[in-house]
């Protein structure tokens, strides 16, 4: 159990500069996801810490240890492979007990722990079966069991649900999460799919497109308080609205245009974003209410136009194009078989939201 | 999609499909086969039947004489491929997991003898081996010997260019079967502490182990009864079989004695590729026990 941490790393493949002085420190015995889009260069980050990739310059830390060129069967960290990587001419038994056997233990030894991690994961009855005969869900299991028997400090997986299906991803993630609690091992989770990352994550970070840290924090930070409209957008789905600011009367405003404005919540660094020509807004679809007749007690208030109505089931989305052109999403809970009122397409409607709900953005 | 299938199967259009694949089989390796066999079991002048059933033709070529070329083609053939699997095995393995760019350069070099007739390629020898060529004038020019040595009609010869013309039929499967390796599992057998000798053993000889027998018994045996080399680099002091059939068929005319040496060389060849088998599958089994 030990933490991570990258200083100044650089990386490029052939004239292709993924990573330029990236820092990130992993705190230890988290369950840490490394979040981002596709070709952001997670998963170099990733393979670097793993040792399959050296960085150009820059220094990666296990515990207090320099491991930036340590060879990869010297590292005390092991990684659970995005397309499992199992030992195909080797059987379910084998396969756990590989990493157990280059270090020469005893065969009773062996017998003992494989047993014993067989066990946890429930593939007792498959022992002897090749992985070529088992489900994907069960060649998962093998390999995090393969990762795992040898108690490594950092465990490393790499889109590890990507080849399941939805219902069983969401089994296998709750039994990750129990798993890390359960081994107190340090977990980073690479993925794309920001649903994963929050249900899992005790930290998360969140990188751009050029490979930099957009923000870190635990899940909830992240989702509400988004440092950036990428974030914000990457994380959840998100409206921004976006206009100067404004300060009067003692209270700060976000015009949209020359005669609508909103309210803006007055913390951290507005001040400096007063100068600025354009801000950014954003408030979170499902914080927003919806009504054809006037609702009080609100902050902000907006009118616009039903152009779409999506259903989904335990909520509908409903798409507001506002005056002044901007589309905004809202998530409205089906809590009724039969709503009191029914908004139906091209109907005129009040959208209302708390100022405190919505974050002011710089970029 | 598979219920079709059998009913195409069941179907006439699949009989007249298949029914040319069959007649060629047929024609050309079957009925051969079974004129051989026959040729074997009788007596009489070349191709005609005088007498029709006998073990006469089996009494002659099972002599020592006979025997010994058959055991000389097998050493030929055996050391040709292992020294060409030696060889192959490291080409294969750098082309494949270590040369990421001028690879389709590479394979196209490779692919260059297969588009030679062996016979090009044996007279091109001729002129690097011969009296006057190439090897014997550098040998002299560097004053390392006083006269051109004879290189021809030896087995140095014979063993040298069957190694050469017969290499990329042992690199191409190779290659083949380790270029569909994962990378990711060398990858994850190092990740889970393992050297380069463990994961080579353990993980990349198994998984490349088809590719090896491929080539070993492609070249194992059609250089078993090769004709050519043999013949024209060996002169007329070096039976091999190939070049002894040849000699039944053509100069001695006696195509019942040809034959039965033929079923005999089979037989053993037979015998011999079994054993090589037994052999690869004992290695397969025992590098996927970790030491």
């Amino acid at each position: 159990m030990k933490s991570i941490k990258l200083v100044n790393v650089t990386k490029s493949f052939g004239f292709d500069l993924i990573l330029k002085n990236f820092n990130l420190e992993i705190p230890s015995g988290k369950f840490f996801a490394l979040l981002g889009p596709s070709g952001c260069g997670k998963t170099t980050v990733l393979r670097m810490i793993a040792g399959f990739e050296e960085p150009d310059h820059g220094e990666i830390y296990l515990g207090n240890t320099n491991i930036s060129h340590l060879p990869i069967n010297q590292r005390r960290v092991n990684t659970v492979f995005q397309n499992y990587a199992l030992f195909p001419h080797f059987n379910v038994f084998d396969n756990v007990a590989y990493s157990l056997r280059v270090k020469q233990f005893s065969q009773d030894e062996i017998e003992y722990r494989v047993a014993k991690m067989l066990k946890m994961f429930g593939l007792e009855q498959l022992k002897y079966k090749s992985v070529r005969q088992i489900s994907g869900g069960q060649q998962q299991r093998v390999a995090i069991a393969r990762a795992v028997i040898n108690e490594p400090d950092v465990l490393l997986l790499d889109e590890p649900l990507a080849a399941l299906d939805m219902r069983l991803r969401e089994r296998v993630l709750v039994e990750l999460i129990e798993l890390q609690e359960e081994l107190g091992m340090t977990f980073i989770y690479v993925t794309h799919d920001q649903t994963e990352a929050l249900t899992v994550a005790d930290q998360m970070a969140i990188m751009g497109k050029k490979g930099q840290i957009e923000q870190v924090g635990t899940p909830k930070e992240v989702y509400e308080f988004p440092k950036s409209t990428m974030v914000a957008r990457f994380v959840g789905s998100t409206n921004i609205l976006h206009g100067n600011l404004e300060f009067e009367h003692e209270t700060l405003y976000l015009y949209l245009d020359e005669k609508n404005r909103v309210l803006v919540p007055m913390v951290g660094n507005w001040q400096e974003l007063l100068k600025q020509d354009r801000v950014y807004l954003s408030i979170r679809p499902e914080k927003v209410e919806l009504s054809k007749s006037p609702l009080i007690g609100f902050t902000n208030h907006v009118v616009g136009t039903v152009s779409a109505i999506i259903y989904h089931g335990r909520s509908t989305q409903y798409n507001i194009a506002l005056v002044n052109g901007t589309v905004m999403q809202v998530f409205e809970q089906n809590e009724e078989h039969f709503p009191k009122e029914t908004i139906d397409y091209d109907d005129v409607v009040n959208v209302y939201w708390q100022t405190e709900n919505s974050v002011l953005l710089k970029s | 999609m598979f219920e079709e299938f059998k009913k195409l199967i069941k179907s006439e259009t699949y009989f007249f499909l298949i029914t040319p694949a069959y007649m060629w089989q047929i024609m050309f390796l079957v009925l051969p086969i079974v004129f051989v066999v026959v040729l074997s079991l009788s007596a009489g002048q070349g191709a005609h039947l005088v007498q029709s059933f006998t073990l006469q033709n089996f009494y002659e070529v099972f002599q020592l004489s006979q025997i010994r070329i058959v055991v000389r083609s097998i050493v030929l053939a055996s050391t040709t491929a292992i020294a060409s699997l030696f060889i192959a095995y490291p080409v294969a393995y750098f082309l494949a997991l270590h040369i990421k760019r001028f690879k389709f350069f590479f394979l196209f070099l490779l692919s260059i003898p297969f588009l030679i007739n062996v016979l090009v390629q044996v007279y091109a020898w001729f002129f690097i081996l011969e009296k006057n060529g190439v090897i014997n004038h550098v040998l002299m020019m560097l004053g390392l010997v006083e006269k051109p040595l004879n290189f021809l009609n030896s087995y140095f010869a014979i063993y040298l260019v069957m190694f050469h013309v017969y290499l990329p039929f042992m690199i191409m499967p190779i290659y083949s079967s380790l270029e569909k390796i994962d990378t990711r599992l060398i990858e994850a057998s190092y990740d889970l502490g393992a050297s380069f000798r463990t994961t080579f053993w353990n993980i990349i000889l198994p998984l490349s182990m088809p590719g090896v027998q491929a080539g070993f018994f492609l070249v194992y045996v059609v250089s078993f009864g090769e004709y050519v080399i043999p013949s024209l680099l060996g002169g007329l002091k070096h039976f091999f079989v190939g070049t002894l059939i040849s000699e039944y068929f053509f100069i001695g005319n006696d195509w019942h004695l040809g034959a039965a040496f033929i079923c005999l060389s089979c037989g053993i060849l037979f015998i011999s590729a079994i054993l090589y088998y037994v052999f690869f599958n004992k290695i397969t089994v025992r590098s996927k026990v970790i030491r």
